[in-house]
């Protein structure tokens, strides 16, 4: 059986969003004067700018001390923005600063989007990293040196009339607690390290919350998965070679925690 | 005027401070590199440069990957070349690390009781490095630091 034939599929996946996201050393030339120049390579497909907050570097360690998520920032510091270029439908996003490239897809209220399915992404995913390269080059700014691949999964499942082990499996049994007990809300985090042939090379981070839809308030369980590794190699084929590993434990992880019954509502294929 | 803070990350929340819920050690050792980071270009007068903000921002994040609340507060130097280094030579050990950023760092170690020694570069996996800093904090240990002076 083929890498390929092993991964599950859905018809109807419940996904709602899928993130891209290369960390590399940080450009220090790449000001603001060339965000704006880079736009204008994406600006046909993405009209739309907003700004946000810079994302830290993130480095996945091993052998440390496991701390809660911090970060080191200069007060006298400018912040350097975050950009992010959305396409016209409002579905697809490239957000860059000086140390990312990420591309995302998202479906937003719109039920009738389907899912454009992991190969049509990624491949959309490298070409427009090819724009942003070819940019860098043609500017003889800094070649990017990647140190970080992140791949985030984002499922909103429907919880109104489902209990979690209807969902999930061996997480909790609802009916286990006495009918006085109503389950109001739950959160469950798991951290693992992503080893290839015995070595670790990062973490895949799975959580599970319940929540309420913030379009129409409706109760629903939110699985989140967010794998982060070094690059097998710092070049593009190593970080397709990291995607893929990563897309495969997330495959994986999803097959094992979800039911069957939930696996036949998505239309498993 | 520059100053280093540890904050959450959290890219969903404003940034806020949280530089009391660390260890004393790694408050001290901020405390120095907020020092540094006064430092102009030249401050040896050998044409030494200023430490660097990568190797601040490494330094800090190595003492939170690597200290606890025992471990001894090492003796922080700036380096010519805008790097940072953490230095130790008690308890038996000799310690140094020179810190380049949160990436890269050179670590010398020497065992004066075994007289195990070696010259280290560590990227993203400090498992060894971690290993010396534990026995240094174990040798630390007020049990332990009586054999290590009567030694």
């Amino acid at each position: 059986m083929t890498a390929q034939q092993d991964i599950l599929s859905f018809k109807t996946p419940p996904l709602i969003e899928v993130s891209f996201s290369l960390q590399f050393e940080p450009i220090k030339e790449l000001h603001i004067g060339f965000i704006g120049l880079i736009w204008d390579r994406f600006r046909d497909r993405y009209p739309t700018v907003e700004i946000a907050d810079e994302l830290a570097h993130e480095i996945e360690k091993f052998g440390v001390i496991s701390r809660k998520s911090q970060g080191i920032q200069f007060l006298d510091r400018v912040p350097v923005p975050r950009v992010l270029f959305i396409s016209e439908d409002q579905q697809y996003l490239i957000q860059l600063q000086k140390d990312r490239f990420i591309f995302n897809w998202r479906r937003l209220s719109n039920e009738s989007v389907t899912y454009p399915r992991y190969e049509p992404l990624r491949s959309r995913f490298l070409d427009e990293l090819e724009i942003f390269n070819g940019f860098l080059a043609e500017k003889g700014l800094e070649r990017v040196s990647f140190n970080q691949v992140e791949f985030t999964y984002v499922n909103h499942i429907d919880a109104e009339d489902r209990s979690i082990q209807q969902v999930f499996k061996d997480v909790i049994d609802e009916s286990r607690f006495t009918p006085s007990l109503v389950l109001e809300a739950f959160s469950v985090n798991l951290k693992h390290l992503i080893q290839v042939e015995g070595e670790n090379i990062g973490r895949l981070y799975t959580s599970i919350e319940k929540g309420n839809r913030i379009s129409d308030g409706r109760s629903i369980f939110i699985l989140k998965f967010v794998a982060r590794t070094h690059p097998l190699e710092s070049t593009i084929k190593g970080v397709v070679a990291s995607m893929d590993v990563m897309r495969r434990e997330i495959n994986d992880c999803f097959s094992t925690i979800t039911t069957e019954k939930m696996h036949d509502e998505w239309k498993r294929q | 005027m520059s100053a280093l803070r540890l904050v959450e990350t959290d890219i969903r929340s404003e940034a806020v401070s949280v530089d009391a819920r660390y260890p004393q050690v790694i408050r001290q050792a901020i405390g120095k590199l907020n020092e540094l980071t006064q430092l102009p270009d030249n401050w040896d007068s050998y044409g030494g440069r200023a430490p660097t903000k990568d190797a601040l921002m490494g330094a800090v994040q190595l003492a939170m990957d690597l200290f606890d609340e025992r471990t001894p507060i090492p003796d922080v130097f700036p380096v010519p070349n805008g790097n940072i280094q953490f230095e130790w030579a008690c308890l038996g050990l000799d310690i140094e690390i020179e810190i380049e950023s949160n990436r890269k760092c050179i670590a010398c170690f020497e065992d004066l009781e075994s007289g195990e020694n070696w010259e280290r570069a560590f990227t993203f996996d400090l498992t060894e490095l971690r290993k010396v800093i534990s026995e240094l904090t174990a040798r630390n240990q007020p049990q332990n630091r009586l054999r290590a002076v009567n030694a």
